[in-house]
């Protein structure tokens, strides 16, 4: 859930998505949900390349077909990620005792 | 009743609120779930989609309803195939229904129907049957290739 | 600090260099900021690294990218190591 909620701190904020096709896409992230499935706004796309995406307006991208997220590094608090990381780490730990 | 009400107050405010603004049907339809699939697909409902699907195809048509896999259903669809390299796409004739399964999905987006008929402008229209063969031909080609490029790749260097 | 269950060389590793590996022929070099446990990455300063092979001869070559600050998904990660000694 931790990158979950590191996207929904994003949401507003211009990423680039690339693809496992290699498609590279440009857009407004305007939702994520747990799937880490992203919908974004006003994108760009190489549309000689990729005429499927002439005339979408915002779209819904399945998760499964991402490869990288390009960050703006100004949007995010690296620190604060590591922390988060090593918190979720401890509790996913702590789960695997408390169920055994 | 309540559902009913929200759809209509919705429909009326689709056409007051130019869609630059932040404003979107999943606001006032899942205010209590922002972070959904379900949230994120609604405001595509009843609208001329486009959705892609692994391998490259596109399906338009209006979407009707969906589910929180991303199965899909599309009344009017129509298939299309697109030949960047030589401006060329296929369409096919007769709208169907389709039922797309989720899995098969790579993404989905709102087609502007302002740009929609120019955005086909300099494109030439081909039979869909030989543009559906060539298509699968094609995709059979670069699989066959990534194959004999990946038996290469492994021969320079242990890669996976 | 031991290494009891995988992920825990992630954990380690946090704000240092690490080396990954990714599916499609591709390499990633950059310092770690987060992980979870299906292996989602982010990476700063990230140099990738794309092998290939050219159109005509068949040759291996590579090709290198930047990232100043990249997600990279968990489902193409085949392997992660220390990239300090690269």
């Amino acid at each position: 859930m931790l990158f979950f909620s590191f996207f929904k701190t994003l949401v507003d904020q211009e990423i680039t998505v690339e693809l496992k096709n290699d498609i590279q896409i440009v857009g407004t992230l305007l939702s994520v949900d747990q799937y880490l499935n992203l919908k974004l706004d006003n994108i760009q796309v190489d549309t000689e390349k990729y005429p499927q995406f002439l005339a979408l307006k915002s779209i819904f991208l399945r998760g499964t077909n991402i490869r990288y997220i390009h960050l703006n590094p100004s949007t995010v608090d690296t620190n604060l990620l590591q922390d988060a990381s090593r918190r979720e780490a401890m509790a996913s730990a702590g789960e695997k005792i408390a169920g055994r | 009743m309540t559902t009913l009400n929200s759809v209509t107050v919705y429909k009326v405010n689709i056409f007051l609120q130019p869609s630059s603004n932040n404003m979107f049907q999943e606001d006032i339809y899942l205010q209590s779930y922002p972070f959904t699939t379900a949230a994120a697909i609604i405001g595509f409902v009843d609208r001329k989609v486009n959705a892609v699907l692994i391998g490259g195809r596109s399906i338009i048509g209006v979407l009707r309803t969906f589910d929180q896999f991303g199965n899909l259903v599309i009344h009017d669809g129509v298939e299309r195939v697109y030949f960047p390299e030589t401006k060329q796409y296929g369409e096919s004739l007769k709208p169907q229904i389709y039922v797309i399964r989720g899995e098969n999905l790579r993404m989905i987006g709102d087609l502007d129907i302002d740009i929609e008929d120019k955005s086909l402008i300099g494109w030439e229209r081909i039979d869909f049957i030989d543009a559906y063969n060539r298509f699968k031909k094609d995709i059979r080609d670069e699989k066959n290739k990534k194959k004999e490029d990946a038996v290469k790749i492994l021969e320079y260097g242990a890669f996976v | 600090m031991t290494v009891a269950e995988p992920l825990d060389l992630l954990k380690q590793n946090l704000d240092e260099k690490i080396f990954v590996k990714l599916s499609g022929y591709r390499e990633m070099v950059g310092k770690l900021h987060g992980y979870d446990s299906h292996c989602n990455i982010v990476l700063g300063d990230a140099v990738e690294t794309i092998y290939s092979l050219t159109e005509e001869e068949g040759k291996l070559t590579s090709e290198q990218k930047n990232h100043t600050l990249v997600f990279i998904r968990g489902d193409s990660v085949i392997l992660v190591t220390d990239g300090e000694n690269l």
